[in-house]
């Protein structure tokens, strides 16, 4: 007995302590109610799995909760529509001038903030300047967007220059009120619990950390309508597989992520459940890309980049990686998705013999028989594959390239980086081939269809700018300076044929992507820039048995 | 002249308030060492956290926007300067701005700190409990089924990845049984008492699977020590004295074992603050391990160097109260 009091005094004590320290709910970052009742008119909730790194309410300082609050509290002028075309949004219409150096937006008359002031051509303008002035993610339009100016109910920007992706790149900036904005000097710091709102079809409701769920209710003032669901919660799980165990017990309704796809493994056993339905697209971006260092090294030469695009086999990592719903992409770099995709293009092939053949033309051959070829040298031909280490995909990817390549009689250096080391790497070129992704969005900026992660002028920390080839440049420019859709399709074809012609880097899988969603719920919408079945579209045409 | 050859050692016997301050100098002397290389070790790393910031594919010009953010963020003066800013920082409170949750470091610690301290205090204690427990009767019945079994069974847990076996359960007991909650540290909505019990129905899983890895390690520490113990000659006596069997055990035997549980204990707390990472992630727990993970990833230079400086601060507090404690538990240190 006189052992057992001090282990119960200390068993208390430490329960005391513990329970001190998690006994406070968080601070919740608005004045709201943290998850309150549902009003018994709300019949709809969907409740949506995601695995993203949510840290906040911040859609300037918080990346996730940037794109979140674009499908939920916020509007843009526009939207990609599911046709892949430019959709009216907040703005009902617009027009472009013949040198492409104005762009006419009318706002529609009936849209409100969430706290109930109307929203105005005024704010339309202040969010351009606002973006343009404070936001370091908005650096372009500095150098794009000369001025602009509110003329009735239009809004009127001037440009620097001709720009002709100005729509697209619309397309993923939301409007914010300048009534509570107009004095914040540094957005990315902003506390105010006012930060999340905003016009869009839901408003904030609640943000708890500690039970990683969002949760927004219907705005029932929208401008374009009434959302069809009530109530939209985001559950952040740290895991996918967590998250498809809460798919699979009914916690969840759907999944969403941008730019990621839902993992293959995970399809059979849910389909099998007879419980979830897959809606399925094909991805707009590339989930595995190859690029080539043109600076240096033997991928400088056109034939050598050619014969290592022979050497890799397409339909193995379609079908290892991809679980076969991947195939084998053209050279044209950008999935079939996109708007005046080039047929013409070949699509890439996998001919080990004639990779091998190519390989000898350029001299590398293996004269000492240890099944690596030696350069003009003497020495074994080694590349160095750059890769990222935190994403297990292009990892496996690339084992499987180096194992492709190795086939061919040459060695691999495999790089596996986090991300902030592998963007130091990557520029500082220290690499021979370098594996990345391209996401939907990463695919349409710039000059369009990939040219945004070759161009040698762009920069950004995902992009490779290691082409700087006159021609290519030249239909970059041509691109970005149209917005005369004949000529934009024109060029974006060229562009997909200069990709094969100059080989900057190659896709080595276009996939299907695959959005699971419970049974019950019907007539979803895709939208291929923002990732899937949860997006802008669908609150207003998905239904529920 | 007297002839000292031969004299016996003068010991010299520190006073116990003069002890403790030699050990707290020399703690405060780690310390400082503890938080320059804070500051140096992730300046070190490739790698620009502006260009986290910005995002993939932002496009930066050529460079002035980032150049105005690292001005803003204090990343453009010399290192010697960032240096004297974060002391400065330390002494007065302000541990700077986290890049990546755009808070400031104090914020985004205490919020996460909380957490990982709600899981591994608990843990701490109740495996060094079980260990003593368990640990003291495989060593009494040496040899026997009983310790052939929990040797065996520790070992087994010991030697399991922990995130396998947090993945087990959050598999057996969470997913098929449905018994608890899919990870996460509570449902959003709980007050008071209710939270309180949602929180433990949350933390059940991850404090099973961080005291089981614990108590595995610390187990054999013990049986180890209670064995050896057991063979002295006061153990003998205290049986010859015709004292009970679990008196000789726990009065005798495991006090005097307990020193070296205490010290892995101190040295192994770090470990456990920042070790539950993957625990941490299997269950979506919103623990020090995840934020720490993060911030790498993000280069984030102000919430790295806080997030290692809390977690050292706590080793060393956990060793000085070792220190303090291992003279009353083993007088022979005195």
């Amino acid at each position: 007995m006189r052992i057992l009091k001090p282990v119960l005094t200390l068993l208390a004590a430490v329960a005391l302590l513990s329970s001190g320290t998690a006994c406070t709910p968080e601070q919740p970052p608005t004045p709201t109610p943290d998850d309150p009742e549902l009003p018994e008119s709300c019949a709809l909730v969907l409740r949506v799995g995601t695995t993203r790194d949510f840290k906040s309410t911040s859609k300037f300082a918080d990346y996730w909760y940037g794109v979140l609050s674009n499908l939920t509290t916020h509007d843009s002028l526009i939207k990609l529509g599911p046709d892949m075309l430019p959709t009216p949004w907040l703005a009902r219409d617009w027009t472009i001038s013949d040198d492409s150096m104005t762009f006419t937006f009318t706002i529609a008359e009936n849209a409100t903030w969430h706290d109930g002031t109307p929203l105005t051509p005024r704010d339309v303008q202040f969010s351009i300047e606002y973006y343009r002035d404070r936001d370091p993610q908005a650096g372009w339009m500095q150098e794009i967007i000369e001025s602009v100016s509110v003329d009735g109910n239009d809004v009127v920007l001037q440009l620097t220059r001709p720009y002709g992706n100005l729509l697209t790149e619309f397309m993923t900036y939301s409007i914010v009120p300048e009534h509570i904005w107009a004095d914040v000097e540094k957005p990315l710091e902003y506390q105010g619990t006012d930060r999340v709102i905003g016009s869009g079809p839901f408003t904030f409701v609640s943000w708890d950390a500690a039970a990683g769920k969002y949760v927004f209710d219907a705005n029932e003032d929208y401008f374009q309508g009434v959302p069809n669901i009530s109530r939209v919660e985001f559950h952040v799980y740290r895991t996918m597989d967590a998250l498809v165990m809460a798919l699979s017990r009914g916690e969840v309704d759907t999944w969403w992520d941008y730019s990621g796809e839902f993992p293959y493994t995970h399809v059979p056993p849910l389909q099998d459940s007879g419980e979830i339905d897959f809606a399925t697209a094909t991805f707009l971006g590339v989930p595995a890309a190859l690029g080539f260092n043109l600076d240096e090294g033997p991928t400088v030469d056109f034939d050598f980049r050619k014969a290592i695009t022979l050497a890799i086999n397409y339909d193995q990592i379609a079908n290892l990686v991809y679980a076969g719903y991947g195939t084998a992409p053209t050279y044209g770099f950008v999935p079939p998705t996109h708007p005046h995709f080039n047929d013409d293009v070949p699509r890439i092939i996998y001919d080990k013999e004639q990779a091998a053949a190519l390989l000898d033309s350029l001299g590398y051959v293996d004269s000492n028989g240890d099944g690596l070829r030696e350069g003009q040298d003497g020495r074994n031909l080694r590349l160095t594959l750059l890769t990222r280490g935190d994403m297990p995909g292009t990892l496996r990817v690339t084992e499987m390239v180096a194992a492709d390549l190795r086939a061919v009689g040459i060695d691999s250096n495999v790089r596996a980086l986090d991300s902030s080391t592998w963007v130091a790497t990557k520029d500082a070129k220290d690499y021979d081939l370098v594996f990345f992704r391209a996401t939907p969005w990463g695919t349409m900026m710039h000059a369009s269809h990939g040219s945004g992660y070759f161009d040698s002028r762009r920069t950004g920390a995902g992009v490779l700018h290691n082409l700087d080839a006159a021609e290519y440049l030249d239909a970059c420019d041509a691109r970005l300076s149209t917005a005369l859709p004949e000529e934009q399709e024109r060029l974006d074809r060229e562009l997909q044929q200069l990709h094969y012609e100059y080989l900057p880097g190659i896709a080595l899988v276009w996939i299907e992507s695959l959005y699971p969603y419970r049974e019950g719920w019907n007539d979803w919408t895709i939208d291929h820039i923002y990732g899937g079945v949860v997006n802008s579209f669908s609150w207003f045409t998905v239904t529920a048995d | 002249m007297a002839d000292v050859s031969n004299a016996a050692p003068v010991q010299r016997h520190e006073h116990p308030t003069a002890a403790i301050g030699s050990r707290a100098v020399r703690y405060l002397a780690a310390l400082f060492v503890i938080v320059t290389l804070n500051f140096l070790l992730p300046r070190m790393m490739p790698g620009d956290p502006v260009m986290n910031i910005v995002g993939e594919e932002a496009y930066y010009g050529s460079g002035e926007v980032l150049d105005a953010l690292r001005a803003d963020l204090g990343l453009d003066e010399a290192l010697h300067v960032q240096y004297g800013r974060y002391m400065t920082g330390l002494v007065t409170g302000d541990w700077g701005y986290s890049y990546l949750y755009l808070q400031p470091v104090r914020e985004s610690i205490t919020l996460h700190l909380r957490w990982t301290l709600a899981l591994v205090l608990p843990s701490v204690v109740l495996a060094a409990l079980l260990a003593a427990l368990l640990g003291s009767i495989a060593a009494w019945k040496r040899s026997s089924r009983t310790d052939v079994g929990l040797s065996g069974a520790h070992l087994l847990i010991y030697s399991m990845p922990h995130y396998w076996l947090a993945m087990l359960l959050l598999f057996m007991f969470s997913f098929k049984l449905g018994w608890f909650p899919l990870g996460r540290a509570t449902s959003a909505g709980a007050s008071e008492l209710p939270y309180l019990i949602d929180v433990g129905w949350h933390m059940f899983l991850p404090l099973l699977v961080v005291t089981a890895f614990k108590a595995a390690y610390d187990f054999l520490i013990v049986r180890n020590s209670v064995v050896s113990i057991l063979g002295e000659d006061y153990v003998l006596m205290a049986q010859a004295k015709g004292l009970s069997g679990m008196a000789v055990l726990f009065r005798h035997a495991l006090r005097n074992a307990l020193a070296p549980l205490v010290t892995v204990t101190a040295i192994q707390f770090g470990m456990v603050l920042s070790g539950a990472l993957l625990v941490e992630v299997v269950f979506s727990w919103p623990g020090m391990g995840t934020l720490i993970y993060d911030a790498i990833g993000a280069r984030d230079y102000p919430l790295l160097q806080s997030a290692f400086l809390i977690i050292a601060i706590c080793v060393l507090i956990a060793n000085f109260i070792a220190d303090v404690l291992y003279p009353y538990l083993d007088p022979r240190t005195r």
